[in-house]
């Protein structure tokens, strides 16, 4: 099959594949698990002809691994899971951020713990895609609500990562993998890409972990170039050799987190919906940020004006948009298919004690438009 | 208020339900709609309860399932039941009528997709069969759009029967 081209009915977990294929992936390294799989099966079937690799992997701890492996040696790469394949990746998520390995694991979130309702959509990694690995940390992660921002945001996390040389995190859900819609594919000659900075010094000056002052991102050489690439697990200096002389784990955090929380405007990615006044505001990411967007219209039946503030990049959080949102408005409602996750951060922001609800879907499908109007009608008691 | 059409198409695994819904989509983005397919199917590949929901509006779909159906094609009991308690008077069942008995009577239109499927001589195309019953009663896409649609998506050597299907469907 040819890349498709167009205006067409895509499959979220397809237009997914493709964004990644149009961003220069050329590894995928997986173990398939729904709702997930089709994102493995349109790279077997197409990364080939792309003169990419598509290896099935004994497992998620492997996967991860490989993807990390792939990014050292040059590739742009990537991976997908769901709810047990994600827990498994944690560990090797950490080497990722900590050697500053540039790639993509896709979270096709489903419910959990354990096997939960496989497979059935749910919300519920938001803080473990923030925390699940050890270790202080910094994450990127964007939640897609629609097919379209299926291929969008695969393409922007693929962006990030190469900009930020961090591990990227596209953090979906059953809704929007395994949901079809019209979805108008560009050329891909079109689309901005972003890739890795490479070094520019002589081979023999080059030390792969020497940052750049304006961005404190360090050049990155590739495994078999003539500058030599070590990349440690353990913690390093400049030379990425193992250090563990006082000083150095402080200063490889620091610039870990600053690379990315100094630069954060390039990340933060937000959308208002709905009157700019309103009784309340719904803040939701991902395709429960949809069933808001219909609750604004039902509320309005009922006389409540109401609008939406969409979180479509998630971590690092948007603390100054949600702060905002909530000192404009009176009342906030936080939608989220989980048990209350995002909404301890968006009160962690909450400086002027505004009161925030919360509308949980926790049945293991779309979080229905009744649960978030109910939310609402309490919030404007 | 723009547009929109909420349709749920239910029956049981191997009565190409999901394809249907496909080709619906697919007709209704060539009309230049915007759509959003959700389908959802036992363990069983056949035989089992399975499902397609196709939303179909001019403006973006928000709430990609049928909240509120405008019409829903049951081809079984369960189908039946699960839906006929529960959508609005507006929302036009229409159902097998020799698999399906105890129907409310209101809104609702009986057909014998058996009969007619024997009389096609294939019980294969009972899909398109049931997308012409649907067109008939119910203008959701263009008839240029789903007979392309039903072209795109069907293997060559079974397009003639399936078009004849479609068109024995709309002719009822």
């Amino acid at each position: 099959m040819s890349r498709p081209k167009g205006v067409q009915l895509m499959e979220g977990n397809h237009a997914c594949a493709w964004g990644a294929i149009d961003a220069g992936a050329r590894f995928y390294a997986g173990y398939p698990i729904t709702p997930s799989s089709e994102i493995a099966e349109v790279c077997a079937r197409e990364l080939p002809g792309y003169g990419g690799t598509y290896i099935q992997m004994e497992d998620e701890i492997g996967s991860m691994a490989a993807i990390v492996g792939a990014s050292l040696s040059g590739k742009k790469s990537f991976t997908a899971t769901s709810g047990p394949g994600f827990s498994l990746m944690q560990e090797n998520l950490g080497v990722g951020i900590y050697q500053e390995a540039p790639c993509v694991l896709v979270d096709i979130q489903r419910v959990g713990p354990a096997t939960g309702l496989a497979t059935q959509p749910a919300q519920a990694d938001v803080m473990q895609a923030r925390w699940g690995t050890h270790g202080d940390h910094p994450i990127i992660a964007l939640s897609p609500a629609s097919v379209q921002e299926m291929y969008y945001l695969t393409i922007r996390a693929f962006n990030l990562a190469e900009r930020f040389r961090s591990p990227v995190i596209l953090l979906g859900d059953q809704v929007v993998g395994q949901t079809y819609e019209n979805i108008a594919l560009p050329d891909p000659d079109s689309l901005e890409i972003m890739d890795r900075k490479k070094p520019i010094v002589p081979p023999e000056e080059y030390l792969p972990y020497q940052y750049d002052e304006e961005d404190l991102v360090p050049p990155m050489a590739a495994y078999g170039d003539k500058h030599i690439l070590h990349a440690s697990s353990t913690c390093h200096c400049e030379t990425g050799y193992s250090n563990f002389k006082y000083g150095t784990n402080r200063q490889l955090l620091t610039r870990l987190k600053n690379k990315i929380y100094n630069y954060i405007d390039e990340i933060i990615d937000v959308e208002y919906f709905g009157p700019e006044d309103a009784d309340v505001t719904l803040i939701s990411f991902g395709s429960s940020s949809r069933v808001c967007k219909y609750a604004v219209g039902l509320a309005e039946k009922e006389g409540i004006k109401v609008n939406l503030l969409r979180l479509i990049s998630i971590w690092p959080f948007p603390d100054r948009e949600v702060q905002q949102a909530l000192a404009r408005t009176g009342a906030a409602v936080v939608a989220e298919m989980n048990q209350g996750q995002l909404i301890g951060e968006v009160n962690r922001v909450n400086t002027t004690n505004t009161p925030v609800h919360l509308a949980s879907g926790i049945d293991g499908e779309l979080i229905r438009p009744e649960i978030i109007m109910t939310s609402i009608r309490e919030a404007v008691k | 208020m723009a547009k929109s059409w909420q349709i749920v198409l239910a029956g049981e695994g191997g009565q190409g339900l999901i394809l249907a819904g496909r080709i619906l989509s697919e007709a209704a983005i060539m009309d230049g709609n915007n759509v959003s397919l959700t389908s959802s199917y036992g363990i069983a590949a056949r035989g089992g309860y399975s499902e397609a929901q196709v939303v179909i509006s001019e403006q973006e779909v928000y709430y990609p399932k049928c909240a509120s159906p405008d019409l829903v094609l049951a081809l079984t009991q369960q189908a039946y039941d699960r839906y006929a308690e529960n959508v609005s008077d507006d929302c036009l069942i229409i159902y097998d009528s020799k698999d399906v008995s105890n129907t409310k009577g209101k809104n609702e239109a009986g057909f014998d997709f058996k009969e007619a499927l024997l009389t096609l001589g294939n019980l294969k195309v009972i899909n398109s069969l049931f997308l012409g019953v649907i067109l008939k009663n119910r203008d959701i896409v263009s008839r240029e759009s789903m007979i392309e649609s039903l072209k795109k998506n069907l293997p060559p050597k079974i397009q003639d029967i399936n078009l004849k299907a479609f068109s024995y469907g709309l002719d009822q």
